[in-house]
């Protein structure tokens, strides 16, 4: 079914389907605009109605109720188009100067020797005139001055979509290097330049089709089913405000869009290296076991990092080669869960990341105390220390961080932090010599509170096998004012000042703000021989550092009250 | 040489000495004038005829008068002027020798 209007054709009423009438008007309008350009052209195109509007009659005297597009097509195959016109009549105007001073004679044989000649010029002008690929922009599908939309079909090549976004992102990415309003200046040229597409025959050489009856007709048709909506032409006053608007704009929003942009690159960038060393990642670790270490330490979440990097990076690749081939339009509903995956990959890739940092500090926290444990290993055992047993203790428990003073490395780190509720044991061993029998203090020395660590000493006196025990609780003795020699400690850790003052089994002392505790036991008599001492960590409430335990003899000289430590005396 | 091109130039450069020779008989208007010409496989697009007509007329060789028509829409009636005349035999004198020189040829 189609609409069907009625035209009055110098007096005579005429009825013709809509399309047929787009048709006919373009192609008189045409006709029109081609003749305008010559002396009473006015009269040709005329002439051309007059001859239309009896063609008409003869078809409708014929019994033609109404006229269709078809019947159009064959008048104007009959009359001919604007091009062909042009061609057949190129001869006509080389003679016309020939007519005012020469005889016809002359003139048709001149004709018939330049003929060849005037025709192909006049037909190339035509041409040129009448048949030009050329570029408008359009006013059915604009945003600004709709030269992109122009320029899409001119080159026939992308949607408009992908020449807007080139124009925004091409000026973006100028702008880095300082040249952002190459394009905007280009757009504004062509704005002012281009001229408005608005017949059917202008859209025709917009795609740089050629102007014949059938690809005119073909044109309306397509027109009449898809109208062409033309939006405001902007008058010199809006355009220039617009214009306007649009330079603040661009230099108003260009750096946040850059920003935004740059980021948007930074994140995809740092995505595919990081996609791109998944590979080095896997080789790696063959090479180096810390690799697999971390890997398998991090391994849930590098793996959803790299797969959501991987979706962030593809998405928009595959979308703009989509655009760039101008394909079917994708469904919104496609469209929209797309843009949702990628939005959650770009989240989930960003919190797998940053939880992937995290863990990979961990990993290297715990790479360093493995080193630092096993380090610490040999340092106790290299005086004497040895590792009996271990229950519910990680790699954790040692430390050799040096404390002030420049006391021995070789500390007993026991942290307790993350077993609040497991139960857990260390048993360290020292095997210790004493040559001859005599009195002597069983020692220790402790960084912090020493709560839950027992210090046994298994002796013999006078054959008879004992045992010292030292188990601080919480009912040790604070002594602050003691004069705590390092040099002391270092040698021998004796304790002159307290030792021998008081028969207390065991005393504990803070000094600079640490607490330091130290607990002694007196040893009245010890045979000579080889003896253990045990250190037994057992739900230490807290980090303790053990410095050091001792089996050291007693010098009633060192007890002096004075605190003069003998060890030091004897140095000098 | 292309033998199309050159044949449709012939019938170009024959076109004018047509039309004054079909208006010299009697008045026409376009309808006509195309009919005969087709009947003589002389024309073959009807658009080339009105920029010639107009040019002819332009010149002074040709005059029209409008007429109104029952069949139709109102008709312009062309018919020679004096001058249209005096060119149609000067251009009589032009064929026979272009005619006597191609069958002198042909021979």
């Amino acid at each position: 079914m189609k609409k069907n209007i009625s035209i009055n054709l110098f007096g005579t009423l005429y009825n013709i389907d809509e399309d047929a009438y787009n048709l006919m008007e373009s192609y008189l309008q045409s006709m029109q605009r081609y003749f305008s350009r010559q002396e009473g052209g006015e009269e040709v195109a005329d002439d051309i109605e007059h001859r239309v509007a009896e063609l008409l009659w003869q078809r409708r005297e014929a019994g033609m109720s109404a006229i269709n597009i078809e019947t159009v097509k064959e008048i104007i195959d009959t009359i001919g188009n604007p091009e062909q016109i042009a061609s057949e009549n190129g001869e006509s105007q080389g003679m016309t100067s020939e007519d005012q001073n020469g005889t016809f004679k002359e003139s048709f044989s001149q004709f018939t020797k330049e003929a060849e000649r005037f025709t192909r010029d006049a037909y190339d002008k035509g041409r040129q005139h009448v048949n030009t690929h050329r570029f408008y922009r359009r006013m059915d599908d604009k945003i600004l001055g709709g030269v992109c939309s122009g320029a899409a079909t001119y080159f026939g090549t992308g949607d408009t979509l992908a020449w807007r976004l080139a124009a925004v992102l091409g000026t973006v990415l100028l702008s880095w290097v300082g040249i952002g309003l190459l394009i905007p200046v280009i757009y504004i040229v062509m704005w002012l330049l281009a001229p408005v597409a608005i017949t059917p025959e202008d859209r025709l050489r917009m795609q740089g089709k050629e102007i014949t009856p059938e690809n005119l007709a073909q044109q309306v048709k397509d027109e009449s089913q898809q109208p062409i909506v033309m939006q405001n032409n902007d008058g010199c006053a809006g355009g220039c405000l617009k214009v306007l608007l649009v330079f603040i704009g661009v230099i108003v929003l260009l750096p946040f869009i850059s920003f935004a942009l740059g980021l948007i690159v930074a994140i995809i960038a740092v995505a595919g290296i990081g996609t791109a060393m998944v590979g080095g990642l896997l080789g790696g670790m063959q090479f180096f076991p810390e690799f697999a270490s971390f890997v398998s330490t991090c391994q849930p979440m590098l793996l959803t990092a790299l797969i959501c990097g991987l979706i962030v990076v593809v998405l928009p690749i595959y979308g703009i080669i989509r655009l760039l081939r101008g394909g079917k339009k994708m469904r919104a509903s496609v469209l929209t869960s797309l843009i949702v995956v990628w939005l959650l990959a770009l989240g989930l890739g960003i919190a797998s990341t940053i939880a992937t940092c995290i863990k990979g500090d961990e990993w290297s926290d715990t790479e360093r105390d493995q080193r630092e444990y096993k380090q610490s290993l040999k340092e106790l055992k290299a005086i004497g220390w040895e590792l009996k047993e271990t229950k519910n203790l990680d790699e954790d428990f040692t430390d050799n961080r040096t404390g002030f003073g420049g006391l021995p490395r070789y500390c007993i780190c026991l942290d307790t932090d993350k077993y609040d509720e497991d139960t857990y044991t260390a048993v360290l061993e020292k095997e210790v010599e004493l040559t001859e029998d005599g009195s002597y203090h069983f020692v220790s020395l402790t960084e912090g509170f020493d709560a839950g660590l027992t210090y046994t000493f298994k002796y013999k006196d006078g054959g008879k096998d004992k045992e010292a025990i030292l188990r601080p609780s919480d009912g040790g003795t604070h002594l602050n004012k003691i004069d705590f020699n390092w040099d002391m400690v270092s040698d021998g850790l004796l304790f002159p000042n307290v030792i021998g003052e008081t028969d207390e089994s065991w005393r504990s002392f803070s000094r600079y703000g640490e607490d330091w505790v130290c607990h002694w036991v007196d040893l009245p008599h010890v045979d000579a021989g080889k003896y253990k001492i045990t250190i037994k960590a057992n739900e230490c409430s807290e980090r303790i550092k053990i410095r050091e335990v001792k089996v050291v003899k007693k010098n009633k000289q060192q007890a002096s009250p004075t605190g003069k430590p003998a060890a030091a005396e004897e140095k000098k | 040489m292309d033998i199309n091109n050159a044949k449709s130039q012939m019938r170009k450069g024959m076109l004018e000495y047509c039309i004054l020779l079909l208006l010299k008989q009697q008045a026409a208007y376009a309808n006509d004038i195309i009919l005969r010409l087709r009947d003589a496989e002389m024309i073959v697009m009807e658009g080339t005829l009105y920029p010639l007509l107009t040019r002819l007329k332009n010149d002074g060789l040709l005059a029209y008068e409008w007429q109104e028509s029952t069949q139709g829409p109102p008709r312009k009636y062309y018919k020679l002027t004096t001058n249209g005349e005096e060119a149609l035999t000067q251009l009589n004198v032009s064929w026979e020798e272009i005619s006597r020189t191609v069958n002198f040829l042909k021979q």
